[in-house]
């Protein structure tokens, strides 16, 4: 009899435990509903409470993240408005200009070539500029699709040099490339090739003419590894972060053409693949720009 | 939103005419979700901020907020449950127990709280860490690199608000030190982690989201 | 998810295999250290009382007497009562001659409690069957043998009887003067009037029933054997017809000696401690090598209860492999050890072999002894562990290199200042280390001071003055002593040693025994002192105390006994006379001539001078000597001799004069006038030299002579004296060598640990110094310097604490005891000083080998 009373008490204790534990859980879960701190919250306690709570507490803030991210998305989405109607006002306010005088000055033909030309580049630099915005904008706001498939790094690469090749030709400037031609990787070759031709367009635009362009590849443990090494200007450390930026210019470069958006959509494209692009230069004689592409494919 | 608050910290060690000033006074605030590393010369106070952040250390003067939480308010076994649950530690040199498996190293945090592992949750750390294959091994049966990816995973295991990272490349050449600095990237950006990464190698720098510099402990310039 | 934690735990457990090893070995050598001091304790406890219980004849908790039938039957259903024997006593044998034989009726069961079981042949059956000892039979005349035939006589209910018996069995004798020979009830049967229960009537025992019990417990077995015995209508009083004996067996149930007690103690409390040391050294160094594990649980969030969960769980497995295996070691150790142990600390066992029995009392006590110490040893290593600061793992990182380099390098220059800077690290430690390694030697020198100072030479010439003397083996048994005529010695075996070659200056030593009490002596002192107040019966002798508490034999006439010795000139000139005519030839001739008496004064030991107590006749006090009832002499006293054991009795018996005169007076007299005063020539003694080259012949002879012909007699010689001697001094030196050797371990256990410790505290600070060119023989150097500072501190302050105590507590103690002389050494603290020195110069060798391995750069990293 005693014995079954004791079980009988046990058993009421354990109920009691059990609505305690569910009426703190609840309680919390109340307070967070109304966006107010728990009240009963002791995070550090080692108790089955504490940790239930502080599990709940994550996911309230996982999903509270959510909002400050599309909040924040909406942001850059705003800037990249503002940048784009920054770097835009100047080709149209040029081709205003040249239009202008086109239509309200008698120019000889020879003149009427001139400006007709300076139109025209300036609206190359205006198409330009639009593509690249556009791209980015995919990019920024994820609405692009990525063809992840196993394909041959060497077509890549060779479909981006074809990118630069007249150019780097103009230059003078030698490209040779390491790499083995069987070598699959998973990537999405269109847009590889549009990441690597943006780091070897920099590498043309910042190598004095006669430099060279090596372009290796390597397959590590986890990763591919592409070097691109240039005998260009290189880039002193801390400036290895901004060039990454969208619209960073160094001032020594600021003379260049470009925007300054080829690296960052560079940088955005092998990101969204789970790759890393890094950098490594002595200021003056040149730099390694270092491309990681994942080997084995992760789904997320 | 910021994990990490610091207010004019300070952390000295020995006294009189031996008196270190390992941290002077540090004002930092670490925002969520991202990918911060702190750069500087040995003895500029890198592994002391990280130790104080991560409750190793009790600050001489000034206070660290994570979480929203005062760390000197807790006591000893609350900071226990709080490294617990809080927070992932990789260390240089992985600190993996050799007794137990990969696996069991990799759970053992959640034994340790008492807690049930998810199941997908392992499942896809270990993929994405290239694991899989090396479950059962004992840690002294792997590769460096491979014993750093299950420290890894160990320290990701308990989905902990920060990870700490000293130097978790300090031990390899420079390829895998790049292999592993890569994997530490993109598992933090997988699973929304905050990660802060103590490291001298500008090249590992550049990864992160926002680096600062320490110089004698203070904070020399911070950028994004 | 807790099996992860009993997972690491196996598997730590299992990885660190050398050090659970050393861990279970310290664990076993603890449980064998109590299980063999416990063994020895209870087997000693086992084997006295086994002794005495032989002596007594009984091993029963309890005994019933002087019952009828129906007392008997009620008594046996007793609750408290487990087995009752059943004993009904016939009488002694009156045709026996020297060896009593009591003759019973018993059961088995009484016979198995009361040791007579036979050891050949059956228990009797038929009504004509007995059982008796090999004494008893070879006294009735026939050898002992099933199947004999002997005639046994005895008287009951005033009636003489003589019955024919055959022997179904015998056993061999436990007590030389008297066993118990005993009948089947069948023989209650055929002569039922022997039994006649008269008791009431007339006190005759035959009839009566008597009963040795076993009980289910000892706890207030008196009052419930009071209890019964008043339930059964008898009573305590001796001379009440309704007497009803009912007596706990004081034997059996001993109450612990408190001085034994609180030794046992001291000596357990000393096993722990050595255990603790012992187990803590090992767990405190453990925790140390492992302290970056335990400072990578604590940063991953173990905490500390975890820690110590994991720590407890595997000193339980320890436990539980070494605790058993001490047990057994231990048993067998003690056991082993017993005979000799008991040996060393007394003579008097040598008789009974000396074992013990497996008891489930000496494990448990020395598992729970065990436990104890291992739990109080290992609660602060287990402390330490859970209490790790998780930055221990981080070790190697700045934080910590700062605080050490500029003091190291204002100190490099000079290894020997190096290894004295580090000294102060752990005070408390220090000072312990110097503490129990001081003492170790202090204690060592001390006892060897006291055994060294122990005075052989003067206890043995107290114990004899001769090379031998042959008496009868009750004078070398401290309970009983030569008092009765028939324990005098034959002329015979007086004969036959003085016929061996080499005897010389041979003397018959003439005693009186508590059989003469028709020769009696009047002094002044009796006549002034003794009163008919004090008188009590003792030994069949009547006996009477003065005020003082000195006590006399007294004889018919109501006229003290007094001890009184005849013997030969050759004997009487080796006493030490002091006071009156010193000149013993003078002497004799004079007593010779009936002009006096030489009186012995029993002597104070520690100054050999007379006790003043015991003093009590002054020269030319005149003793008047009375032979039934008549004055036959006046002997002034014409001497004083100062007495020792051998005066006395032998060695340091004196049991045989206090059973006899008491303590007063010690007379001497030559032979032939001793022979004139007492009617029967009683020798208790033949005392002789003997030629050093036939020494060892004589104590040969004497051996086989005492086995062979006369088996009554024993004898001392003063090699033996020596030897007994020389075995106290064994005992201070075994007992004082224990502790301090328990000391010195401890002293040297925590140096190793202080040096251990030193070493994997300071890994990263050594490599840190081999890297900047200290080379592995300086850091050797360096470490031996160390700790050759902690022994040599010890060892000083051992050596001047040594002087000091040896010349005021040593000195003074000893001079309180008559068996030392005070001898001052310094030769074992020095030597032990040496030791401890030496060791000290290893130790740190040893451990840099074991402890110190890898290259440099390993050093740094692992630090």
């Amino acid at each position: 009899m005693k014995k079954i009373k004791s079980l009988f008490s046990w058993n009421r204790r354990q109920s009691r435990q059990l609505s305690d534990f569910a009426n703190d859980i609840c309680e919390t879960i109340d307070a967070l509903m109304d966006g107010r701190p728990p009240e009963n919250f002791r995070p550090y306690e080692d108790s089955q409470v504490s940790k239930v709570q502080g599990r709940l507490l994550q996911y309230y803030d996982r999903m509270h993240e959510g909002q400050i991210q599309s909040e924040r998305d909406r942001q850059t989405l705003q800037e990249l408005v503002s940048d784009i109607s920054h770097q835009v006002k100047t080709p149209i306010a040029n081709v205003r200009m040249f239009a202008n005088i086109l239509e309200q000055h008698e120019l000889s033909a020879q003149k009427q070539d001139e400006f007709l030309a300076a139109m025209s580049a300036q609206i190359d630099k205006l198409d330009f500029l639009m593509h690249s915005l556009i791209k980015m904008s995919r990019l920024e706001t994820g609405t692009f699709l990525l063809h992840m498939e196993e394909n041959s790094l060497y077509h890549t690469i060779a479909q981006a040099v074809n990118g630069i090749w007249a150019r780097a030709d103009m230059k003078n400037i030698q490209i040779d490339v390491d790499c083995d031609a069987h070598l699959n990787v998973i990537h999405d070759v269109k847009w590889t090739a549009e990441a690597l031709e943006n780091i070897l367009d920099n590498a043309v635009k910042y190598t004095p003419a006669g430099g060279g362009i090596h372009i290796s590849v390597r397959p590590w443990q986890f990763y591919t590894r592409i070097d691109i090494t240039d005998t260009g200007i290189g880039i002193a450390p801390e400036h290895y972060h901004d060039i990454f930026k969208r619209f960073y210019k160094t001032p020594e470069t600021s003379s260049e053409e470009g925007v300054g958006l080829g690296l960052y959509l560079a940088r955005s494209i092998i990101t969204r693949q789970k790759g890393y692009i890094s950098v490594k230069s002595e200021p003056g004689k040149g730099s390694t720009f270092s491309v990681f592409l994942l080997k084995e494919r992760h789904d997320h | 939103m910021n994990i990490v608050t610091t207010h004019n910290l300070k952390k000295y060690f020995g006294k009189d005419a031996y008196l270190v000033k390992a941290l002077d006074g540090i004002d930092l605030s670490i925002e969520k979700g991202k990918f911060t590393a702190i750069t500087g010369a040995s003895g500029s106070g890198k592994t002391t901020l990280l130790h104080t952040i991560g409750g190793l250390y009790e600050p001489t003067e000034g206070s660290v907020f994570v979480d929203g939480v005062n760390l000197a308010s807790l006591t000893e076994e609350e900071l226990t449950v709080f490294r617990r649950r809080k927070v992932g530690f990789i260390f240089q040199d992985y600190n993996l127990i050799p007794e137990l498996t990969i696996e069991e190293n990799i759970l053992f945090p959640l034994a340790l709280d008492d807690s049930r592992p998810d199941k997908a949750f392992f499942e896809k750390i270990t993929t994405l860490l290239g694991l899989r294959k090396r479950l059962n091994d004992y840690p002294y049966m792997l590769s460096g690199g491979a014993q750093q990816c299950s420290a890894i995973a160990r320290a990701f295991i308990t989905r902990p608000s920060l990870i700490l990272a000293d130097e978790p490349t300090g031990s390899f050449d420079s390829k895998t030190s790049q292999n592993i600095a890569g994997l530490l990237k993109m598992t933090v950006e997988t699973f929304h982690q905050t990660l802060i990464l103590i490291t001298h190698d500008p090249e590992l720098a550049q990864l992160a989201d926002r680096v600062i510099h320490l110089q004698n402990g203070r904070v020399e310039n911070s950028f994004n | 998810m807790q099996e992860m934690l009993m997972t690491l735990t196996k598997r730590s457990f299992a990885a660190g295999r050398l050090r659970n090893l050393i861990a279970a070995a310290a664990i076993t050598l603890s449980a064998s250290l109590f299980t063999s001091i416990i063994s020895i304790g209870v087997g000693t406890m086992q084997s006295m009382t086994l002794m005495q219980q032989i002596q007594k004849l009984s091993r029963s908790d309890g005994d019933f007497r002087n019952m009828n039938k129906e007392q008997f039957e009620t008594m046996r259903q007793a609750d408290f009562i487990e087995s009752a024997g059943l004993r009904m006593p016939v009488g002694f044998l009156t045709n026996a001659s020297l060896h009593n034989t009591e003759f019973d009726i018993l059961d088995e069961v009484q016979a198995d409690l009361t040791f007579c079981m036979p050891s050949h042949g059956n228990v009797p059956e038929k009504a004509d069957e007995i059982v008796a000892s090999d004494m008893a039979l070879r006294d009735l005349g026939v050898e002992p043998q099933v199947g004999a035939e002997v005639i046994i006589e005895f008287t009951a209910h005033g009636r003489e009887y003589s019955i024919p018996m055959t022997v179904s069995g015998w056993y061999e004798s436990l007590n030389d003067q008297l066993s118990v020979m005993w009948g089947a009830s069948a023989f209650v049967h055929e002569h039922p009037d022997i039994f006649a229960y008269t008791y009431p009537d007339d006190f005759e025992l035959a009839g009566t029933y008597w009963s040795d019990i076993l009980a289910d417990s000892p706890i207030r077995l008196q009052e419930k054997m009071n209890a019964l015995a008043c339930s059964l209508e008898g009573t305590p009083e001796h001379e009440n017809p309704a007497y009803l004996h009912a007596v706990m067996n004081n034997v059996t149930h001993q109450t612990i000696d408190l001085k034994i007690l609180v030794m046992g103690a001291a000596f357990i409390l000393l096993f722990i401690f050595c255990g603790y040391l012992l187990i803590y050294n090992v767990f405190d160094i453990a925790v140390m090598q492992e302290i970056r594990r335990f400072g990578l649980y604590r940063t991953i969030g173990m905490s500390r209860r975890q820690v110590k969960k994991l720590m407890n769980r595997q000193t339980l497995w320890l436990s539980c492999a070494g605790i058993p295996l001490g047990l057994f070691i231990g048993f067998f150790i003690g056991k082993a050890a017993l005979p000799d142990i008991m040996n060393t600390f007394s003579t008097e066992y040598q008789n009974i072999t000396a074992d013990v029995s497996p008891s489930p009392v000496i494990f448990l006590i020395s598992a729970f002894l065990t436990a104890l110490t291992i739990f109080l040893s290992t609660r602060k290593p287990v402390r330490i562990a859970a209490d790790t600061p998780p930055i221990e793992a981080f070790r190697y990182t700045e934080g910590q290199s700062f605080k050490r380099t500029d003091r190291k390098s204002a100190a490099f220059s000079n290894i020997s200042r190096l290894a004295w800077s580090n000294l102060g690290r752990s005070k408390r430690r220090s000072i312990f280390i110097i503490l129990s390694l001081m003492l170790c030697v202090v204690l060592l020198n001390c006892v060897e001071t006291a055994a060294n100072s122990m005075d052989i030479e003067k206890q043995t010439a107290y114990m004899m003055r001769t090379d031998f003397a042959v008496v009868n083996a009750v004078s070398t048994n401290n309970q009983k002593g030569f008092s009765r005529r028939s324990e005098a010695l034959s002329s015979q075996t007086i004969a036959d040693i003085s016929s061996e070659p080499g005897v010389t200056d041979g003397s018959p030593i003439y005693k009186n025994t508590a059989d003469d009490v028709n020769v009696t002596y009047d002094f002044p002192h009796a006549s002034n002192e003794l009163t008919s107040d004090n008188l009590y019966l003792y030994n069949d002798l009547t006996f009477c105390s003065d005020d003082s508490g000195r006590v006399f034999g007294l004889g018919c006439d109501g006229r003290p006994l007094c001890n009184v010795y005849g013997m030969e000139e050759t004997a009487l000139a080796r006493m030490d006379l002091r006071e009156g005519e010193t000149d013993a030839h003078k002497l004799y001739e004079k007593m010779e001539k009936k002009e006096g008496v030489l009186v012995g004064v029993n002597i104070n030991r520690v100054d050999m001078s007379f006790l003043e107590i015991m003093d009590i006749a002054e020269i030319g006090e005149v003793i008047t000597v009375y032979k039934n009832g008549t004055p036959v002499m006046e002997l002034p006293v014409l001497a004083k001799a100062a007495l020792n054991g051998d005066d006395m009795e032998i060695g340091y018996t004196c049991s045989g004069p206090n059973k006899v005169g008491g303590d007063g007076l010690f007379l001497y007299l030559p032979s032939d006038i001793w022979l004139e005063l007492y009617d029967e020539p009683s020798i208790y003694k033949y005392s002789f030299n003997v030629d050093e080259e036939y020494q060892d012949d004589i104590a040969a002879f004497l051996d086989a002579y005492r086995k062979q012909t006369d088996t009554g007699i024993h004898y001392l010689s003063s090699r033996t004296a020596r030897e007994s001697a020389i075995a106290n001094r064994k005992a201070i030196r075994f007992v004082g060598g224990l502790v301090s050797i328990i000391f010195g371990i401890a002293g040297i256990l925590n140096l190793i640990n202080t040096l251990i410790t030193s070493i994997l505290i300071r890994r990263h600070e050594f490599a840190t110094m081999q890297s900047i060119g200290m080379t592995r023989r300086q850091l050797a150097k360096m470490m031996v310097l160390e700790s050759l500072y902690y022994a040599a501190g010890a060892c000083l302050s051992g050596l001047i604490l040594s002087v000091i105590l040896n010349l005021t507590l040593v000195r003074s103690i000893l001079a309180s005891m008559w068996q030392y002389t005070f001898q001052f050494t310094l030769l074992p603290a020095l030597a032990v000083s040496l030791l401890l020195l030496l060791i000290a110069g290893i130790v740190p060798v040893l451990t840099l080998h074991f402890f110190h391995k890898g290259s440099i750069v390993e050093q740094l990293r692992a630090a």
